[in-house]
């Protein structure tokens, strides 16, 4: 039985991947073709934003990613350094 | 061809033709430049909704096996003491 917090934790995962999706695909695909005084453009931040939010998160993530091997690379250089050292005494 | 040749040519080809299109090669309706410069940015973004959807469907529906756990803590155990009875560093 996955535990009701895994399922609640899942549910939270879904309904957030799913409101994402939607209101990106409105925003590049749908706005383009609602006139300029429709009360729907007032839902969307400008549209730059629909290019600047996504690749500033994308730059943000890859060099999370890289900073976290090169750390994990740095510790297991340090142990392996740490190792080799030990043995020479 | 590995699957990896295989992922990265057809990412060429669709990024060829996106470029392609951007820069005026191919003739569209004047209405789909609104939309086409963002194409692989919502790709990538529809790909992160779809991997995260996924990860929640399998949560809401995985059904975990109680006696296995205890079963795999067992033989993780094991093979920890194995292991170090080798020579190697576990954890």
């Amino acid at each position: 039985m996955a535990t009701a917090q895994d399922k609640a934790v899942g549910g939270l995962f879904l309904f957030i991947a799913a409101a994402v999706w939607l209101y990106y695909t409105a925003w590049v695909f749908l706005l383009p073709f609602v006139d300029a005084d429709h009360f729907l453009h007032a839902l969307f931040l400008p549209r730059e934003y629909a290019i600047l939010i996504p690749t500033a998160l994308l730059v943000v993530g890859v060099s999370g990613i890289a900073g976290f091997i090169a750390l994990s690379v740095a510790k297991s250089n340090a142990k392996k350094k740490a190792k080799t050292q030990k043995k020479a005494n | 061809m590995s699957k990896l040749t295989r992922f990265l040519a057809t990412a060429f080809v669709f990024l060829a033709a996106w470029l392609a299109t951007l820069l005026g090669y191919v003739p569209v309706p004047e209405i789909a430049m609104e939309f086409v410069p963002a194409l692989p940015l919502w790709i990538i973004v529809s790909f992160g909704a779809y991997s995260l959807a996924s990860i929640g469907w399998s949560l809401v529906t995985f059904g975990d096996c109680p006696e296995a756990h205890q079963e795999l803590l067992q033989e993780i155990q094991q093979a920890k003491a194995d292991l170090r009875r080798l020579k190697v560093t576990v954890d």
